[in-house]
């Protein structure tokens, strides 16, 4: 229990979303773009670990090249996974085919997976932790796709000021939550 | 193409992490401009080659390799232009904000080389005003400089220079941006509706 409680209290401390804000203007954008939040984190959040391992195990040849690399491989290694999972979605049924190519776009090329690729290396010794940590950190952006899928009708309802409608308050209810974590992480030290 | 009638940030919220991360002062905020133009510029150009008909997401992919293609220069002129300013991951980061701000603003390869260019730099314009003006309420907010000149003896609440408060900055602004817009709109009508009335 104790474990489950902490691995919890480590998703939410190192979620990209509330510390960083990566991966937010997919995430709080959603109805625009016309694709289903929870599904496009879901996505986002395979991708993360995938490129934490990705992300560790090309650290040794980014070190002998040139860190400016970094970028590129790292996106060439979420690409070919993206390629991957797209060339899957073909063969799905097309009920499913939409839903899941429309999310696939955002859901791979999210800053948060990029940002977990790039703070792999300052976190990570070993590549268990890379896992643990992209682990935890799609895990924490499934976490706040989730919270803003149960808030998002209210916050997009009638009742909210036409001003503050949508992606305004998503923002600052976001950013409340955000100054919760910080908080914690700022009592731990 | 998109007319750039409505600000990428303050009317989509698009790149927000590094808008939120690095615009907590003007010269992070000024550097971070000067960045995007030059990562967006030649991404944006370079992309209006790619054929029509491509499937999208490979168009996506391309989006996304040509940005980190054009970052490597530029993250060496960075290093070497302004290394007291230090904007972390947020650089490297704009190789994927990018391409939500390239979505956004629909370039299509039929249009000529000087429309494009011509609407490219409105957009940028917009960007870059949005995010000046993130950076100069944070730091006049937070440590009460300017452009690091002491103008207040401190700032109102250091906690502005954090991302939490940066996104709920942003949500402000959006809804004060949203606000003033259906005002004006509303001034319009009502000037409009009297020359009607008038005549």
């Amino acid at each position: 229990m104790m474990n489950l409680l902490t691995e919890f209290y480590l998703c939410v401390t190192t979620n990209m979303v509330l510390t960083y804000g990566m991966g937010l203007s997919v995430t709080v954008n959603a109805e625009r773009m016309g694709i289903r939040r929870v599904l496009s984190c879901l996505l986002t959040a395979g991708f993360c670990a995938f490129s934490a391992c990705a992300a560790f195990w090309a650290e040794p040849y980014v070190y002998a090249l040139s860190k400016f690399l970094r970028p590129l491989i790292y996106i060439a290694a979420i690409g070919l996974l993206y390629a991957v999972l797209l060339g899957t979605a073909k063969i799905l049924p097309e009920r499913y085919r939409k839903p899941m190519t429309d999310a696939l776009h955002p859901g791979a090329f999210s800053g948060a997976v990029m940002g977990v690729s790039l703070l792999t290396n300052e976190t990570a010794g070993t590549i268990w932790n890379a896992v643990q940590f992209g682990l935890r950190s799609g895990v924490g952006v499934l976490l706040v796709g989730m919270m803003l899928e149960a808030a998002a009708p209210k916050l997009s309802s009638k009742d909210c000021p036409s001003a503050v409608r949508g992606w305004p308050a998503m923002l600052i209810y976001i950013g409340i939550l955000s100054c919760a974590v910080f908080c914690m992480t700022q009592t731990n030290g | 193409m998109r007319k750039p009638r409505q600000n990428a940030i303050w009317q989509y919220a698009l790149m927000t992490a590094p808008v939120i991360v690095c615009t907590n002062s003007l010269w992070n905020g000024l550097v971070l401009c000067f960045m995007i133009d030059l990562m967006l510029i030649p991404t944006a150009l370079f992309c209006r080659l790619l054929p029509k008909r491509m499937p999208y997401g490979l168009r996506i992919l391309s989006y996304s390799l040509t940005a980190a293609l054009v970052y490597i220069p530029i993250g060496m002129a960075a290093e070497f232009l302004f290394p007291a300013v230090s904007l972390g991951i947020c650089l490297p980061l704009l190789t994927m904000s990018v391409i939500l701000m390239l979505r956004h603003a629909d370039f299509s390869s039929e249009e000529k080389l000087l429309q494009c260019l011509s609407v490219l730099i409105r957009h940028i314009l917009c960007l870059d005003i949005g995010m000046l003006v993130m950076s100069m309420i944070r730091e006049i907010l937070g440590t009460g400089t300017f452009f690091g000149i002491q103008i207040q003896k401190t700032g109102m609440l250091s906690s502005f220079g954090t991302p939490a408060l940066g996104m709920i900055l942003l949500g402000c602004l959006g809804a004060l941006g949203r606000y003033s817009k259906a005002r004006i709109r509303w001034l319009q009508k009502e000037v409009s509706g009297d020359d009607e009335s008038a005549d």
